[in-house]
């Protein structure tokens, strides 16, 4: 009872201020307004594709009409065409050459032999698509190589292989980033009718097809920004929150509870159930709010979505209880707190998306919660995936919770009991 | 009159390597009497209040608090004892009421005990009409009067104020001091700690002095003087250039002079009569060259028991 009088005190304390409120609400959401307008038709709700005409390459070195039928997939839809400047040349050598220059960023080779493999008796041997990507550049090489992968999967996963990673490609088709996202949907409805012509690879069609339901057929940005704006801000009031056990202290607030008939373990409990209190409704307002103004897609999980919140503000709030009770005054705790918001933020993909990082920076992303916050969210939102998704990240989020809120009740109840 | 506190050889020390803060302190208070502890900054007035209210752990010996252990029974401890800080410790982005309603919950009030509580501590602070103010809009004083009010809204059997008159303006302070002489009329035990020698000569019935953490002197105000017998104190403020030790020198060899302390800013003597030294002293000062800015003389007080016991002033 104690402990949610000081919860609730301390929730108090902090919606009345004004300054507090402004940038635990208004922040968010306005930059996740600016970058959203930035990437196309933010307040509408939805967005057109944000990039267009990647030059792309087809060297058809079998001239067959499976490699025909393969080079339809890119070239008839329209608005894949609008997406890729398709350029189908007969000289491999000379494609590289341009890929190189950064003329074109990407060749996709169709070797010799590759309609005998896939339709005649040497099938079941498998075929092979070469993909030459331009290493100087980021997302057009991920986008492409992301389309790649879901055609040649729909086309034939059974017999033919990218050797660029397509197996990753296919599992993970959605997370190439946003425009990937609303490309997907037009890729799989291609597939779906060239392989129903066909008559053939009802297996992987139908994987596809599934996927596509669960899919939203457009993307909004606000999808991706507002959790991710959502969990950065709230690190920012969690930190604060928990820092207030150290105001307290310094101001005398904390003495004066330690000198009333409370044990510190409640005061403890309830500094931290005020903080956790306090993220909850901060998120949630940002929910309603990002839902209501930009009308943000979060997603077919509401159980789905409350678990995240819970469990990403529990986390949080055990990380700031952590620092505060390691740090050696108010201050300390200030600078310490801010350092590692900023660099988690940019480690865990506030700001970039951690697709491209190579596999040593992924490991050093996945030791932050905004990683695996920003990762839950992004499942059950522009992914459309729903609980059992988020499952592996609700338990990656509780488990650094607990431990977290271990050494933080240990080293405060050493702290409090002097 | 029975005892409320017993205080058996306290001892403090914050680290292992430091020097203790309270070194084997022990007196007792009886119940309904106002007992104040009166030394300088840093003499271990607040380590040793805090000690009794179960906010530090003493290094050794231990403290029954109405009838409880400090070491074994905090929480009856607490129960028993209102608190009032040095610091103001309150929440000033809320109400005043909202704070009395909150700390009155952590003290265990609720319901129309807690809301019957509130209002008369709201009364005697004097902050009736200020009790939906947010308590950042309060002057120093209402803010010191609100801390205290705190320290009573679950009727405690002690209340321990330490240093609650610290930087707050005249009228406030006199408003503080009579409070405790009507809650202390009206049965409450008070310990109450100061530096200013006035205050505690005011209030109490007894006197402990702390110095360097430990207990010089204990008991009444007239107890007190007595051990300094019939010394008069004059404190004498001066202009001009010279250098300490060899004014209480030359100041020293004065006759009549028994003891001496201070600077050319403000020398502090003791004599047996200030009459007869007094025109020594400033022909004395005249010929160093020293400008009389003032003179005052006092009676036997406890500045002068606190020079005699230490050999320096309560406020050096």
């Amino acid at each position: 009872m104690k402990a949610w009088m000081i919860a609730w005190k301390d929730t108090l304390v902090r919606f009345r201020d004004v300054n507090g409120l402004l940038f635990m609400l208004a922040a968010p959401l306005l930059i996740t307004a600016i970058i959203g307008s930035a990437f196309g038709n933010f307040f509408g709700g939805r967005s057109e594709l944000p990039i267009r005409d990647i030059p792309f390459l087809i060297v058809d070195g079998d001239n067959s009409e499976a490699s025909q039928q393969l080079i339809e997939l890119f070239t008839a839809d329209a608005t894949l065409s609008e997406l890729l400047a398709t350029t189908v040349m007969a000289d491999l050598a000379a494609a590289q050459r341009l890929v190189m220059t950064g003329q074109a960023r990407a060749v996709l080779y169709i070797p010799a032999g590759f309609g005998l493999q896939v339709q005649g008796d040497a099938a079941a041997a498998g075929a092979t698509l070469e993909l030459y990507l331009d290493a100087a550049a980021n997302i057009t090489p991920n986008i492409i190589r992301g389309i790649v992968g879901r055609v040649a999967a729909g086309y034939s996963t059974a017999l033919i292989s990218v050797d660029v990673g397509v197996a990753q490609v296919l599992d993970d088709a959605a997370a190439y980033g946003p425009a990937l996202a609303g490309l997907q949907p037009v890729v799989q409805e291609q597939v779906d009718q060239i392989t129903s012509q066909r008559g053939r690879q009802q297996i992987s069609l139908r994987q596809v097809v599934e996927g596509q339901e669960q899919a939203d057929n457009s993307f909004n940005p606000a999808s991706f920004f507002g959790p991710s704006m959502a969990i950065f801000f709230l690190l920012y009031t969690v930190m604060e929150g928990t820092r207030s056990i150290l105001t307290e202290e310094q101001e005398g607030t904390l003495p004066r509870l330690l000198t009333t008939p409370t044990r510190p373990q409640t005061i403890l409990l309830g500094k931290m159930g005020g903080v956790f209190l306090s993220g909850v409704l901060q998120f949630t307002v940002l929910l309603v709010a990002s839902r209501l103004l930009f009308n943000m897609d979060w997603g077919d999980s509401p159980l789905g979505i409350l678990l995240l919140v819970l469990v990403f503000v529990a986390a949080a709030t055990s990380l700031g209880m952590f620092i505060a009770a390691f740090a050696r005054n108010n201050v300390q705790a200030n600078i310490i707190g801010s350092a590692i918001i900023l660099i988690s933020g940019v480690l865990g993909g506030n700001f970039t998306t951690t697709l491209n990082f190579p596999d040593w920076l992924l490991t050093f992303s996945k030791l932050t919660l905004n990683y695996w916050g920003l990762e839950g969210f992004s499942d059950l939102t522009w992914r459309g995936l729903g609980l059992a998704a988020i499952l592996p990240k609700l338990g990656a989020l509780s488990l650094f919770a607990l431990i977290a809120f271990t050494l933080a009740t240990w080293r405060f109840q050493k702290r409090l009991n002097r | 009159m029975s005892t409320i506190i017993e205080v058996h050889n306290l001892e403090k020390q914050y680290a292992p390597a430091a020097e203790k803060a309270v070194k084997g302190i022990s007196f007792n208070i009886e119940q309904g009497e106002i007992f104040s502890l009166l030394g300088p900054n840093g003499a271990g007035k607040t380590t040793t209040i805090s000690m009794i209210s179960c906010l530090l752990s003493p290094t050794a010996g231990d403290a029954i608090v109405a009838g409880h252990s400090i070491t074994k029974a905090p929480m009856k401890v607490k129960q028993s004892i209102g608190v009032v800080p040095q610091e103001i410790a309150l929440y000033d982005s809320i109400s005043a009421q909202e704070n009395l309603l909150f700390w009155g919950r952590m003290y265990g009030l609720s319901g129309s005990k807690l809301h019957e509580r509130v209002q008369a501590t709201l009364k005697i602070s004097g902050l009736e009409d200020r009790a939906g103010d947010k308590v950042k809009t309060f002057s120093g004083g209402m803010k010191r009067r609100l801390n205290i009010a705190v320290g009573l809204l679950h009727e405690p059997q002690v209340l321990y104020m330490d240093e609650p008159t610290v930087g707050i303006d005249p009228q406030s302070r006199r408003r503080i001091l009579d409070t405790v002489k009507e809650l202390n009329g009206q049965g409450l035990t008070v310990l109450y700690t100061t530096h200013y020698m006035e205050e505690a000569e005011e209030l109490s019935n007894r006197i402990g002095i702390i110095d360097h953490g430990q207990l010089i002197a204990l008991g009444t105000q007239a107890e007190l003087t007595q051990m300094v017998g019939r010394f008069d104190t004059i404190t004498v403020q001066m202009d001009g250039v010279m250098a300490g030790e060899q004014l209480l020198a030359g100041v020293g060899q004065l006759p009549g002079v028994h003891q001496a302390d201070g600077s050319v800013a403000q020398l502090i003597l003791q004599t047996q009569d200030a009459k007869q030294l007094l025109p020594q002293l400033l022909n004395w000062t005249d010929g160093q060259g020293l400008r009389l800015r003032g003179v005052e003389i006092q009676a036997p007080n406890l500045e002068a028991v606190f020079l005699h016991l230490t050999g320096h002033g309560l406020r050096d």
